[in-house]
């Protein structure tokens, strides 16, 4: 068993030393940590981990504990160091037995129920241009869609694929309303 | 990697790459120079975003093929933001087509009135003609059979005025002559009707702004707030760019204060195209900085507005 994983909580200390390194602005820090975090459970996701975000969470931890012995002298970009940590934490999770998979019902009634209505707060909140966009490139069959993605981009001087661009980052915006909404 | 890496194209990374990622279907040597690219590069990480939001969608609306639902259950749906995600896209799905069904059945006079006639049928053209020709006819019916109907229905004329003659003849003026009054009843204003009154904003709801780079205040161009308090104002910046790439634009006050920002924009005919809340901006000058955030934020370009 590695030094690391006798260790199971991380020091707070370690913690700020780590947010430190990574920028002493508080704000920029706790943004590069999370740009990184997502990342990396994007790339363990895609090689097949059922449990990316505790693999990340968990080369966080030792990136955490290695702080203070590599910030004096590492040079180059710190994103590259943790992609580097988590490759060893996915040879080490490849090694583990593989345990049943358990799998995390979709249906959580209460969580729909909170994220339903989150949505619902976070559609008033859009422009009525934002509105009538995302209205009109979300409904209807697939047929109807279509016809109605080329009339709308028609009527708003722009390609389909800029159409598309748009609905998604008026989604993206949405998505990032209703995960601050649901943790307040 | 090396910086090098870093200033390679960005747009090299198909979308096809991407799904294939999120799939997990990329073979080791892609897989591996996806990830490097992706834990530096924003604008990847970006575009995987939109990417996941749009596998989600299409998960959602039944849009994949048995095999890719497969891959999708396996290497997608494995975190709990991605799984938030799903109910999020079907939430969407279940509101939006209720809204637009609802929007569909809505009494609207004239779409109700089009869609019945729907005049694309020579049926329906034959009818519609047949009733004009009948509604000609029994006006001039009434005309001629009916005068004192007419009288009473038309509004009175001013009397012609005499027509000259060839030789000045004396004209007969009574002492208080007064120009003869043309007297009409005017007519009520008919009712503004939309066309489509539920779907669309109308003027009162947007301004559109088009921008050209500039590089001081006296340039600025002047805009309206929309009347409506729900109104958005487009803005058009004209930017030639040599490659896809993706922009932040910002609105700040002549005092430096952030009034707006947006990311994630991208050119589109050699223009970038935002939408701004009319409630966001106040009367006064206006700056948009458009940067690049892949490049830490380096200046693409100023703009320079004024609001009335």
């Amino acid at each position: 068993m590695s030094p690391a994983k006798h260790l199971r909580t991380l020091e707070q200390a370690d913690f700020d030393r780590l947010l430190n390194w990574l920028d002493p602005d508080p704000e920029r820090a706790g943004e590069f940590y999370e740009k990184i975090r997502r990342r990396l459970i994007a790339i363990l996701a895609s090689r097949g981990c059922h449990t990316p975000e505790e693999l990340a969470d968990e080369a966080f931890d030792r990136v955490a504990r290695r702080v203070k012995d590599i910030r004096e002298t590492y040079v180059g970009d710190k994103a590259i160091y943790f992609l580097g940590v988590m490759n060893n934490v996915h040879h080490e999770y490849l090694k583990r037995p593989v345990l049943p998979r358990h799998v995390e019902s979709s249906d959580n009634s209460e969580t729909k129920e909170e994220v339903h209505s989150c949505l619902d707060r976070c559609l008033e909140k859009l422009t009525p241009h934002g509105r009538q966009i995302i209205e009109q490139y979300y409904a209807g069959q697939k047929r109807t869609k279509i016809d109605l993605r080329k009339r709308i981009a028609h009527e708003l001087g722009i390609t389909q694929s800029n159409l598309r661009l748009r609905a998604l980052r008026i989604r993206l915006k949405l998505q990032v309303c209703i995960d601050n909404c649901l943790e307040t | 990697m090396s910086d090098s890496v870093k200033k390679n194209n960005f747009t090299d990374v198909s979308a096809a790459v991407i799904r294939d990622f999120l799939l997990g279907r990329l073979d080791s040597a892609k897989q591996a120079r996806f990830e490097e690219r992706l834990i530096v590069d924003d604008q990847l990480d970006l575009r995987l975003r939109l990417a996941e939001i749009e596998l989600a969608d299409e998960f959602v609306l039944d849009r994949m093929n048995r095999i890719d639902r497969k891959r999708f259950r396996k290497t997608f749906v494995v975190t709990n933001e991605r799984r938030q995600m799903l109910i999020v896209s079907a939430g969407l799905r279940e509101r939006l087509s209720k809204s637009h069904a609802t929007q569909s059945k809505s009494w609207n006079p004239l779409s109700l009135s089009l869609s019945v006639l729907r005049f694309n049928r020579i049926a329906w053209r034959v009818a519609f003609g047949v009733l004009v020709l009948l509604a000609v006819l029994a006006s001039a019916w009434l005309v001629t059979k009916e005068p004192e109907l007419v009288k009473r229905i038309l509004p009175k004329r001013a009397p012609a005025r005499p027509a000259a003659s060839a030789t000045p003849q004396p004209a007969h003026h009574p002492a208080d002559s007064t120009d003869p009054m043309h007297r009409e009843t005017p007519s009520p204003l008919p009712a503004h009707e939309s066309t489509s009154p539920n779907v669309g904003a109308s003027a009162a709801d947007s301004v559109t702004l088009v921008l050209s780079p500039a590089n001081k205040f006296s340039e600025a161009a002047t805009v309206s707030l929309p009347s409506s308090p729900a109104g958005v104002v487009h803005f058009k910046l004209v930017f030639a760019a040599e490659k896809a790439e993706a922009f932040q634009a910002e609105i700040v006050t002549v005092d430096g204060r952030l009034v707006f920002s947006t990311a994630a924009l991208e050119i589109d005919g050699g223009s970038i195209v935002f939408d701004v809340p009319g409630s966001s901006l106040a009367a006064g000058d206006y700056q948009i900085r458009l940067s690049r955030p892949h490049e830490g934020s380096k200046q693409a370009a100023n703009y320079y507005f004024r609001v009335r």
